[in-house]
């Protein structure tokens, strides 16, 4: 369960988010909003990568007071991810595998399904946009995380590859309870086998539906 | 030299001299204008004691080898990736060649780009030969002369393969571990890859520096002061590399925040990575030291150092928003390394520099947002 507390978070004094108390139970959400909401803001609060006041926690782990632990259970994917371009697909994943302890055979698991293998020896300069973003889709997914933040999953993404993404999200959730909360504009509910949960963020504060 | 070799040399030997200047400048100020002349008697001498001393240990003889082969490997991967290059894909034409002559000219491809160690191979040959050592001195010049001849051997085998992959072999040698277990090593190699011109010329300098103004005091006259004082404009040039190194993580490690590394963890990056910065000038202190540099004033210089490089990187979490601003605030700290130096309290202010480094980056690492200082 993911718990809000006190949450605010404000840009040159003006007010973006404010979260009083919120609890957002298990499942895949589509995090719904209008440009500018603070979407992709509120989703790096609680990937840990911005800070706020107030604090938010994940199965009872504060991220303010546990925060390798909270880290260890949230992953993110961003929006647009950049990464070291002189390093290789395989180099960060590797990264990876040791800080969240991944089992090596779970990410070979992932590389195999999203079909990464081709591109990952190649240096991360010689990738495409769909081809970064498919990367860091699957960097999101190793080690397991109990919660996984995918802002804009699906954008410059192909069919071929939205398809599996898609895919990978419903077989986590049905086979290991994963939580998902997703940020798109594009419609969610038609591409899902699940119907996502709706959380939509206006007037800075979010709303389940 | 003929038109194939005109080619040959424009897009495989220049560009690796070029790529690799740095490199080889660095290489030579160690090997000629630092290490050549410290023990006192002359650079011939020394490096004649130096070859002898290689010849006659097999560690140090293995380890050579070894040296020398990760330096083939370097190459190849440098020429294999040209060949493969989009812009160079006219050099397939070099398969239509008859075979012999194809891998005549690869070979002096190889040759030339290799020149360097061939060379100092050759007059380790000699050294042995001149000392009776006829087995040590074959080996040397049979194990060069082959990486020459397969590698030449392998360039006509990319050539006639160019879709495939190659470098992926040698990537698993060379990324063997870089970068897999701690984002210090991922910062070092973004320094040694992407600013290798800001860091050679800062080493360069620091080095020089340090060098040139301990090595000619005399006894009587020992004063360190003004050699510190102008190594440390060097130091302060590192605000440059270190305001660099922050933005690189702000563009393209954004991800290392999410991961589940404590903040003790990841301050120990930082320490690493500065460790290593600073391996050209420990080493220089240490080979200064203590003929030249009293023990005392190479661990003062030391900790100086790597506590002011470790200050300047825990400011960048309080503010780095504009090089100018970051800059100067850099000043203003060289100003109070200064005044350290005259009143002789450089220590104190080593040990505040590192404290306030630790509790700046542990208050601050969560709470700095970039755009927002």
């Amino acid at each position: 369960m993911l718990e809000f507390l006190n949450v605010e978070k404000t840009y040159d004094g003006r007010k973006i988010l404010e979260i009083s108390s919120l609890k957002i139970e298990q499942g895949i959400y589509w995090l719904q909003g209008t440009n500018g909401c603070g979407k992709t803001t509120l989703l790096k609060m609680i990937a840990g990568i911005i800070p706020f006041s107030g604090d938010i926690s994940y199965d009872g782990m504060s991220l303010k007071k546990n925060s390798t632990k909270y880290r260890q259970q949230v992953s993110w994917s961003d929006a647009e991810p950049e990464f070291p371009s002189f390093l290789s697909g395989h180099e960060l994943i590797s990264f990876y595998n040791y800080v969240r302890k991944a089992s090596i055979s779970q990410t070979e698991k992932i590389i195999s399904f999203l079909e990464a293998d081709k591109f990952l020896s190649q240096k991360i300069k010689t990738y495409s946009s769909g081809m970064t973003k498919k990367f860091s889709i699957l960097l999101a997914f190793i080690g397991q995380p109990s919660l996984i933040l995918l802002d804009e999953p699906l954008s410059t993404l192909d069919l071929q590859s939205t398809l599996l993404v898609m895919k990978l999200i419903h077989d986590y959730h049905q086979e290991y309870g994963t939580n998902f909360l997703l940020s798109s504009h594009h419609d969610m509910s038609s591409n899902f086998l699940v119907m996502p949960k709706k959380l939509l963020l206006a007037n800075k504060n979010i709303m389940v539906s | 030299m003929d038109s194939l070799q005109k080619i040959l040399f424009k897009t495989l030997i220049k560009p690796f001299y070029k790529q690799n200047a740095g490199f080889f400048i660095f290489i030579l100020v160690i090997m000629i204008g630092v290490v050549g002349e410290l023990d006192g008697s002359d650079m011939l001498d020394y490096h004649y004691a130096l070859i002898l001393g290689m010849l006659n240990n097999f560690v140090i003889f293995i380890l050579i080898l070894l040296l020398w082969f990760l330096y083939a490997i370097k190459c190849v991967r440098f020429v294999t990736t040209s060949i493969q290059k989009k812009e160079n894909s006219f050099l397939t034409i070099l398969a239509g060649f008859e075979t012999r002559k194809n891998y005549l000219q690869l070979f002096f491809s190889q040759f030339f780009i290799y020149l360097p160690v061939f060379l100092y191979s050759l007059v380790i040959t000699v050294v042995a030969f001149y000392n009776k050592m006829f087995f040590e001195g074959i080996i040397v010049f049979v194990f060069n002369l082959t990486i020459c001849i397969v590698s030449a051997g392998w360039y006509m085998h990319v050539l006639k393969n160019q879709d495939k992959n190659f470098n992926a072999y040698t990537d698993k040698i060379f990324n063997l571990n870089i970068g897999n277990k701690n984002y210090g090593a991922i910062l070092s190699r973004y320094i040694f890859s992407q600013q290798k011109i800001i860091l050679f010329g800062l080493k360069l300098y620091d080095c020089a520096i340090l060098y040139l103004i301990i090595r000619n005091l005399s006894k009587e006259d020992y004063d360190i002061r003004l050699a510190f004082i102008l190594y440390s404009f060097g130091l302060f040039g590192h605000g440059i590399l270190i305001y660099l190194v922050r933005e690189f993580q702000e563009k393209k490690l954004s991800f290392l925040r999410s991961l589940p590394i404590s903040v003790v963890n990841r301050f120990s990056q930082y320490c690493l990575l500065y460790g290593i910065l600073l391996i050209p000038e420990i080493v220089t202190i240490i080979l200064l030291t203590p003929k030249f540099l009293h023990f005392s004033d190479a661990l003062i210089i030391s900790v100086c150092s790597y506590s002011v490089l470790l200050f300047l990187n825990s400011l960048t979490f309080f503010t780095h928003e504009s090089i100018k601003d970051f800059l100067k605030i850099s000043v203003a700290i060289f100003f109070i390394l200064i005044f350290s130096v005259f009143t002789q309290t450089q220590i104190l202010f080593a040990v505040l520099f590192a404290g306030s480094s630790i509790l700046l980056f542990t208050t601050r690492y969560f709470k700095y947002e970039h755009g927002t200082g």
